[in-house]
C-alpha cells in the first residue's frame, strides 16, 4: 500500500504541488469504514435552449428529435478519480475551495447521487447531519414525525420507540406538543425536534457540515456537546467546513479537494497549513494583478503602509537603521515546545519565536524583539527582551540564538504574522539594527477535541486574543 | 473478519457493505434492501391514510361517498332512461364494483405519477429506496380501496349475489390492477418531470378512460366486431376479470385478463426504468 503522499498527480497547473509528502492512509490493520476508489461525477451542463419551454408534450421526447443535430452540452466533472481510505473510527476533515467538489463527495457517500465512474463502499450505518428537518411532515404529529424521520435513516420502529424519550427530552420540546401537528410548532421547535433525530441515530458513519449547530445559543451548545460526544465514540466522521480551525478541532486527518480531485490528504494540521499557504498566496496574486473586471487597487493612504512596500514602525517611530551593519540575522522562524519547525499551532500549544543572529562588532547591547501581526495587518503586540541583566550586558562578536516562548491559550484562531528585530536601546531613541517585517507566519487553529480552551463552547470567539482567563463567581446576596 | 482490501485497489465482498457504483442502464430492482426499509416504507403509507383522513370515520364516509353518489346517479339515470347497459347481475353491484376498482385505479396512478414531482425535495436531500415514493402511495390507495369494499359486501349479501371458487383468484386480478396503475403511474411520473402538461394529458385520459371502459355498461353492449379492440384497454379485462371473481354468475374472462396481465407486468417494467432514470435525473440537477 502507498503510505505517503495522495498529492494529485494531475493537479492543475495553478496548483502547487512542492508539498512535502505526508503520510496518509490508514495501515491495513486497522478495520475500514469507507474505502473510495476512483470516484468520479461527471454533471453534464445542458446547453442553453435544452430546457425550452415551447416544446411541452413533446418535452420528453425532445432528445429523439435532437439527436445528433444540436451541440452536445459541456461536461464538467465535479469529482474525477478521487482515492481514499477512512479507517473505523477515523475523523478525517474534507477542505477545498467553493466547487471543489466536497459536497458531490458528501451526495454520492449519502447516496443522494448516483456516481458516473468508480465505486465507494460504506461499512455501517450512515448518516448526514447535512440536511436537517428535512422530510417533517407540517400535517403529522411530532411523534409521527421523529418516527417517520428515523425511519428514513433506516432506524426501526422498535429502536426509535427505545429513544424516543431520549429524543424528546434533548430537543426540548414541551412534552405536550409533542403529540399536536409540527404545523403549530415554533420554527425553533421543529428544527430543534429535527436535529435531536439526527443526533440520536447510532450512526457509523457520521457526515458533518460547519453549519450543524441550529437554533439559540444555548441549544447550539448542547449541539456541540452532542457532537463531541459522537465524534469521541469511535465513530467515524467526515467533516466538511471552510472554518480551517474547526477542522483542526474535530480531524485528526484532512482531505484537501481541488477541482474535483485529492490534492493532498494527511494530518490536519499539515494539509491545513498548506492549504492556508495556497489560498493566501492566490489571494495575494490576485491582489497583485486584478482581473480585468476587477476595479484597480486603491491607492494607498498618505502616511499609510502596506508591510509588502516598507515596515511598519516597530517600537514608535524614529528608530534609526545602522550603518555599516552591526549584526545580522542569520534565521528566523517559529519552533514548537520540542525546538521543531511549526507552521500550524493549536490554541493549547507554546510557539517560540527562535532567532540566530550574528554579531559583528562588539560592544553594544542588542536585544531581540518581535512584533505580531493578525492576516489584516493589525498589531496583536509588540515585545523584547526584558531581563535585566541582558539588558545592561554588552554583546561579544557571535553567533546567537534567542527563543520568545509566547504561552499557550493566548492567540486566537488565525494567520499570525511575525516581525523581528535587533535593537539598541540609546538614550531618548532607539537604534536599530535589523529589522525583518515577515520573518515568519503560522497559523492558528482550534486545540483538539476535549482541549479545554478560552472558545468554551462557542463556536468562535472575536478579538485578536484569545486569552484563557481564571474565573471566579462568587455569590454576593 | 470482513476487512476492506487495502491497497491492492479492490474491495471486498460483503454483505453488510453499502456498494456505491454507477447504475447500469436498465431498472435496478433492490429487494433485500427495499425489505430492510420496510419501516419506512410502513411510515409513509401509514402517513398518507393519515394525512388523507383526518378522522377515521369521516374517512370512511369519503372513501365511499363518491362511488355511492354516482351509483345513485346512474341507477336513477338507467331508470329513468330505460337505457340498456347489458348487465346480468343487479346493475347497483355492477356500477359500485366497477367504480370503486376504477377510482383506484385512478387515484393510484394520479398519486404516483406525482411522487416524483412532491417528494423531489426530500429525494434530492436524503437517501432512501426511491421506489418507497410511489409504493406508498400504492398501498396507501388500497387502504381506501377496502374502505370503499365495505358496502360493497354489505350490498352483496343484501342482494343474495355470492362469490363462487373464482374468488380465489380476486388477489391475482388486484396485484395485476396493482402493477398496471403503477406501471402508468410511474411512467407519467417521469414525464410529468420534464413537462407539466404531461399532468393534464394523464388526468383527460383517466376521464375519457372511464367511458371506455366497462364501468357503469357491459361489455355486451360493444358490437362483436369492435369488442377486439374495445379490450385492447387493459383495463377492460382487469374490470371484468375483478367482477367474475366476485360475482359467481359472471364467465372469466381469461383471455381478455391473461392479455391485461402481460400488458401490466411489461408496462410496470417500462415504469420501474423510466421512474429510476428520471429519479437520478432529478438527483443530479444542481
Amino acid at each position: 500500500m502507498t503510505d505517503a503522499i495522495s498529492i494529485g498527480a494531475a493537479a492543475e497547473p495553478t496548483v502547487s504541488t512542492d508539498h512535502p509528502p505526508i503520510a496518509s492512509a490508514p495501515s491495513p490493520d486497522q478495520e475500514l469504514a469507507i474505502g473510495v476508489r476512483d470516484l468520479s461525477k461527471r454533471y453534464r451542463l445542458e446547453p442553453a435552449d435544452a430546457r425550452a419551454p415551447q416544446a411541452g408534450l413533446l418535452q420528453p421526447f425532445a432528445w429523439l428529435l435532437r439527436r445528433g443535430t444540436a451541440a452536445p452540452g459541456k461536461d464538467f466533472w465535479a469529482l474525477h478519480g478521487v482515492t481514499f481510505d477512512i479507517a473505523r473510527g477515523e475523523r478525517v476533515g474534507l477542505i477545498g475551495r467553493n466547487g471543489a467538489g466536497k459536497t458531490t463527495l458528501l451526495k454520492i457517500l449519502s447516496r443522494i447521487v448516483a456516481p458516473t465512474r468508480g465505486e465507494a463502499r460504506l461499512r455501517g450505518r450512515l448518516t448526514s447531519l447535512l440536511e436537517v428537518g428535512t422530510g417533517f411532515n407540517d400535517a403529522l404529529t411530532g411523534r409521527e414525525n421523529v418516527f417517520v424521520n428515523a425511519s428514513m435513516h433506516g432506524v426501526g420502529t422498535a429502536e426509535t420507540r427505545a429513544r424516543f424519550e431520549e429524543i424528546v427530552e434533548f430537543s426540548g420540546v414541551d412534552r405536550r406538543f409533542i403529540d399536536m401537528r409540527v404545523k403549530h410548532y415554533s420554527k425553533g421547535m421543529r428544527v430543534r425536534l429535527a436535529f435531536s433525530v439526527a443526533a440520536h441515530l447510532d450512526a457509523d458513519i457520521l457526515l458533518l457540515d460547519e453549519v450543524f449547530a441550529v437554533g439559540d445559543l444555548a441549544f447550539q451548545e448542547k449541539c456541540f456537546e452532542r457532537v463531541e460526544g459522537m465524534v469521541k465514540t469511535k465513530r467515524t466522521v467526515i467533516f466538511v467546513s471552510h472554518d480551517l480551525s474547526s477542522v483542526t478541532r474535530f480531524c485528526e486527518r484532512a482531505i484537501w479537494l481541488e477541482q474535483g480531485r485529492i490534492l493532498l490528504d494527511g494530518p490536519s494540521k499539515e494539509v491545513i497549513a498548506a492549504y492556508a499557504d495556497e489560498v493566501r498566496r492566490t489571494s495575494r496574486a490576485r491582489r497583485a494583478n486584478p482581473g480585468p473586471l476587477a476595479a484597480s487597487p486603491p491607492a494607498p493612504a498618505p502616511g499609510l503602509s502596506t508591510h509588502a512596500e516598507a515596515p511598519p514602525a516597530f517600537l514608535g517611530a524614529g528608530a534609526v537603521i545602522t550603518e555599516p551593519p552591526w549584526v545580522e540575522m542569520v534565521t528566523a522562524g517559529v519552533i514548537d515546545g520540542h525546538g521543531r519547525s511549526l507552521k500550524v499551532a493549536t490554541v493549547d500549544q507554546k510557539v517560540g519565536i527562535e532567532f540566530v543572529y550574528d554579531v559583528l562588532r562588539g560592544g553594544k547591547v542588542i536585544l531581540p524583539g518581535v512584533s505580531l501581526y493578525t492576516a489584516d495587518d493589525f498589531l496583536m503586540f509588540s515585545a523584547v527582551y526584558t531581563d535585566r541583566e541582558h539588558m545592561r550586558r554588552p554583546k561579544e562578536p557571535g553567533r546567537y540564538r534567542s527563543v520568545a516562548w509566547i504561552p499557550p491559550h493566548l492567540f486566537n484562531v488565525g494567520l499570525v504574522r511575525v516581525t523581528v528585530s535587533l535593537t539598541t536601546p540609546a538614550s531618548g531613541k532607539l537604534e536599530r539594527h535589523t529589522l525583518i517585517p515577515t520573518a515568519a507566519s503560522f497559523e492558528v487553529c482550534e486545540a483538539p477535541l476535549g482541549v479545554h480552551s478560552a472558545r468554551g463552547s462557542y463556536r468562535e470567539v472575536q478579538g485578536v486574543v484569545r486569552p484563557l482567563l481564571d474565573w471566579e463567581t462568587i455569590r454576593l446576596g | 473478519m470482513n476487512t476492506l482490501d487495502v491497497g491492492t485497489g479492490a474491495l471486498s465482498r460483503s454483505g453488510q457493505d453499502i456498494v456505491i457504483r454507477p447504475p447500469g442502464a436498465f431498472a435496478h430492482l433492490d429487494l433485500v434492501e427495499l425489505w430492510r426499509y420496510r419501516a419506512t416504507l410502513w411510515r409513509k403509507v401509514t402517513q398518507k391514510v393519515r394525512i388523507q383522513y383526518d378522522d377515521m370515520w369521516l374517512g370512511l364516509f369519503w372513501a365511499v361517498a363518491r362511488p355511492i353518489i354516482m351509483v345513485l346517479v346512474f341507477w336513477a339515470f338507467r331508470d329513468l332512461s330505460q337505457a340498456q347497459t347489458g348487465v346480468q347481475i343487479p346493475y347497483v353491484l355492477y356500477v359500485y364494483s366497477g367504480l370503486v376498482a376504477w377510482f383506484y385505479f385512478t387515484e393510484v396512478s394520479t398519486s404516483v405519477a406525482m411522487s416524483l414531482f412532491r417528494d423531489a425535495g426530500l429525494i434530492q436531500k436524503v437517501y432512501f429506496p426511491r421506489l418507497i415514493s410511489p409504493l406508498s402511495h400504492l398501498f396507501g390507495e388500497t387502504y381506501t380501496l377496502a374502505l370503499a369494499s365495505i358496502p360493497l359486501v354489505v350490498m352483496m349479501i343484501s342482494f343474495g349475489e355470492y362469490p363462487g371458487w373464482n374468488l380465489l383468484l380476486l388477489p391475482a386480478v388486484l396485484v395485476q390492477l396493482m402493477l398496471l396503475a403503477f406501471g402508468v403511474g410511474t411512467i407519467f411520473s417521469s414525464l410529468i418531470l420534464v413537462s407539466r402538461d404531461w399532468e393534464r394529458m394523464l388526468q383527460v385520459s383517466l376521464s375519457f378512460g372511464l367511458w371506455v371502459s366497462p364501468v357503469l355498461y357491459s361489455v355486451a353492449m360493444i358490437p362483436e366486431r369492435y369488442a377486439r379492440l374495445y379490450l385492447a384497454n387493459p383495463i377492460g379485462g382487469s374490470l371484468l376479470a375483478l367482477r367474475a371473481a366476485l360475482f359467481d354468475s359472471l364467465d372469466f374472462p381469461w383471455g381478455a385478463w391473461a392479455y391485461a396481465s402481460v400488458f401490466s407486468v411489461v408496462l410496470a417494467g417500462i415504469g420501474l426504468v423510466m421512474f429510476q432514470r428520471s429519479e437520478r435525473n432529478l438527483a443530479d440537477r444542481l
